[in-house]
């Protein structure tokens, strides 16, 4: 069907139920005032325990022991393989040096990139913001941001300054509205994470680890 | 339709039911998983600090979308167009199935995020009988698709599956024996699953939200296979109807504060994206084309009608979780895409047929346990006795039944022949005597209840007494 039969369907029905479209302008919405209020001085407690309870893996290090920590965690799970992103804040971490014996997969070629991640490890990026409310991040797209390497890693591991952490959902609204490009376009995707995967699909019991990431490893940046 | 226990053979949805209800074994298993449902729901809402508040801003949220939807759709279409995504028209399933398998040929396979509106549309045998290749990727989607079964529930499909089934169905396809262990079996599922991510060439996903001021996809996973599909095919796919726009983001985000909690007793599922165009030219990866096919099927003639309100569904399940009927009989009995008291609703209006519009509009007590538990508060019980009127209007009751009603309308509307009939039913019944007044009741009301007694004195009598003493 075409564009215009089609909408003008939906207008004919609206006009037919007369009365009822009434008193609800298009352009005012109803209001919707906040109603989760974290107070300012509970802001990290409160994403910390949230992103636990979503089953996400908290590590509060400086941004020296970052690296380190990310050592650490590769070391312990075997990882063999890495991919990050070329943001400024990963970049600082000088992952190649900080991860001796582990192959850097380069995200380069789009249309081979899925099978080079096939046997990803450790995807490593960064969260733009995070939501105390409900203990989620935000990954963002961008140059250098790969969201594959976010979803085909085994093991998702990224790096929050503390700063960066807000208190409440509203925040994704005005994220995606801002979330644009040079043009002023709109970017692709942005992508809320709240934990690993996960099922219940199987008498309704939780596993996680499902196609996304087994575990989620957030490393909290602070001074 | 093919179900369990050989539900294919039966005729309309008492038929089904009455075979479903025999079946102790998904009984057992409906009750455990509804249980478990409503329980992890309440305790996710019990997080709120005001759950009325939230419930009625996402009410308000989808309600001021579909009264001005006429507006909303039309910025929706002209911002996706903005922002580089292809949108298509379709009247109905048929043509909504033409489309994609259109945009979706000689491309390779397909891989599918879990979606209401594709089963909806019967996606899957139209994209196989034209040679596509398509591939489930939602756990639950996922086994179902093998056992050759539709879904039993909107949000957990296979809910009436043991894990030993789960494990016969996935060890079959991958020719292992596997162990009865939901971890072992989704880590099974995984490494075969992740084959179809790396070589699916197009991604299909429905959408829970528009957004008409971007122009922006919102989709909620849980296992990652809907940020896998839309990220990795260079095509992308979504399938929406019309009534999924939300005129504002504010607007998405009040209702992703009841959906999860709602539909798995989450505060947020663990992936939700925000699509609102291809990769852009900058970016490493995504999709270089996304076609959202729109879904009218129905919706748009629901619209001010007095059955309007099942358009704010959200899909979250909870109904279908608190409804004594869908608690007994299950999914399948339904014989629908939609099952549970909105099914009753959304049946009608995408298959309006003598099932859908005379027999379903039964299955159903009126307790009210859906209106209740409904995290965007739609009058299920309400729309449900509206179409059992409609159907009476239409005449569609048997002749029997109508002659019946039209007496008693005739009774009840004159109070001597009223007050006489009372009389001489008592009369009656105590010359027949109770044991034997059974056997004159109905049968199908009977073989479970008792009748009771009429009592000697009217209750209009005794009233009557009792309001002339002191």
């Amino acid at each position: 069907m075409d564009k215009e039969p089609f909408l003008a369907r939906v207008r004919a029905q609206l006009a037919r139920a007369g009365r009822w479209h009434e008193g609800a302008h298009p352009d005012r919405p109803p209001p919707l005032p906040d109603v989760r209020q974290i107070p300012e001085g509970e802001l990290v407690e409160f994403f910390c325990r949230e992103l636990g309870a979503a089953g996400g893996q908290l590590h509060r290090v400086t941004r020296a022991e970052a690296p380190a920590k990310i050592a650490e965690l590769g070391r312990a799970r075997a990882a063999r393989t890495f991919a990050a992103w070329d943001s400024p804040l990963v970049a600082s971490l000088s992952l190649e040096t900080a991860l001796p014996g582990l192959t850097r997969i380069a995200v380069g070629d789009r249309l081979t990139l899925r099978e080079r991640l096939e046997a990803l490890d450790l995807g490593i990026t960064e969260a733009d913001h995070a939501i105390a409310e409900t203990g989620s991040i935000l990954l963002l797209p961008g140059p250098g941001r790969s969201r594959l390497v976010t979803a085909l890693a085994r093991y998702h591991v990224l790096v929050l300054p503390v700063e960066r952490i807000g208190p409440s959902l509203t925040a994704v609204a005005d994220v995606v509205r801002g979330c644009r490009d040079e043009d002023g376009r709109l970017r692709s995707n942005v992508a809320v994470v709240t934990g690993p995967s996960r099922t219940a699909d199987i008498e309704l019991q939780l596993v996680t680890g499902v196609h996304g990431p087994l575990e989620l490893h957030v490393l909290m940046l602070v001074s | 339709m093919s179900g369990p226990e050989g539900q294919k053979a039966a005729g309309d949805i008492r038929d089904r039911a009455r075979l479903a209800v025999a079946n102790e074994r998904l009984r057992l298993a409906l009750a455990t998983a509804t249980g478990r449902l409503l329980e992890r729901s309440a305790r996710a809402f019990d997080t709120l600090p005001d759950q009325r508040r939230a419930k009625g801003q996402a009410r308000a949220a989808r309600q001021h979308g579909l009264a001005n939807l006429d507006v909303h759709l039309e910025r929706f279409v002209a911002n996706c167009v903005k922002n580089g995504m292809h949108v298509h028209f379709a009247a109905d399933a048929g043509e909504a199935a033409r489309i994609v398998c259109e945009l979706a040929k000689d491309q390779g396979s397909v891989i599918k995020s879990k979606s209401m509106a594709t089963e909806e549309i019967h996606l899957n045998d139209a994209l196989l009988s034209r040679g596509i290749d398509v591939i489930e990727t939602d756990l639950g989607e996922w086994v179902l698709q093998l056992a050759k079964e539709k879904p039993a529930h909107i949000v957990a499909p296979a809910l009436h599956k043991t894990t030993a089934e789960f494990a016969g169905i996935i060890g079959e396809k991958i020719g292992k024996t596997l162990p009865e262990d939901p971890a072992a079996l989704v880590t099974a599922a995984r490494a075969r699953l992740r084959e179809e991510f790396i070589r699916g060439g197009v991604g299909v996903s429905g959408a829970n939200f528009g957004v008409a001021e971007t122009g922006t996809l919102v989709l909620i996973t849980n296992e990652g296979n809907g940020r896998l599909v839309t990220s990795g095919p260079r095509t992308h796919i979504a399938l929406m109807g019309i009534e999924k726009v939300v005129p504002t983001l504010d607007g998405v985000v009040a209702l992703l504060r009841v959906l999860a909690r709602s539909g798995s007793g989450q505060k947020l599922t663990s992936y939700t994206s925000f699509i609102s165009g291809p990769r852009r030219a900058d970016e490493p990866d995504g999709p270089d084309e996304i076609h959202v096919v729109l879904l009218d099927n129905g919706r748009s003639r629901t619209l001010g009608t007095d059955q309007w309100e099942s358009l704010l569904c959200i899909r979250c399940g909870a109904c279908l979780n608190a409804c004594p009927v869908y608690q007994r009989i299950g999914g399948h009995a339904y014989g629908s895409t939609y099952p549970g008291p909105i099914g009753l609703i959304a049946t009608a209006m995408v298959r309006p047929d003598e099932e859908s519009q005379a027999v379903m509009p039964h299955a159903s007590s009126l307790c009210g346990a859906c209106h209740e538990i409904c995290p965007v508060q739609i009058d299920l019980p309400r729309m449900i006795l509206s179409l059992r009127a409609q159907s009476v209007a239409e005449g569609r009751p048997p002749a029997l039944e109508r002659m019946l009603f039209w007496m008693a309308a005739f009774v009840f509307r004159r109070p001597w022949l009223y007050r006489a009939a009372l009389g001489l039913g008592a009369f009656f019944a105590r010359l027949v005597g109770r044991s034997h007044l059974r056997s004159f009741g109905p049968k199908a009301w009977t073989r479970s209840r008792d009748l009771p007694m009429v009592a000697k004195t009217p209750f209009r009598t005794w009233w009557a007494e009792r309001k002339r003493r002191p």
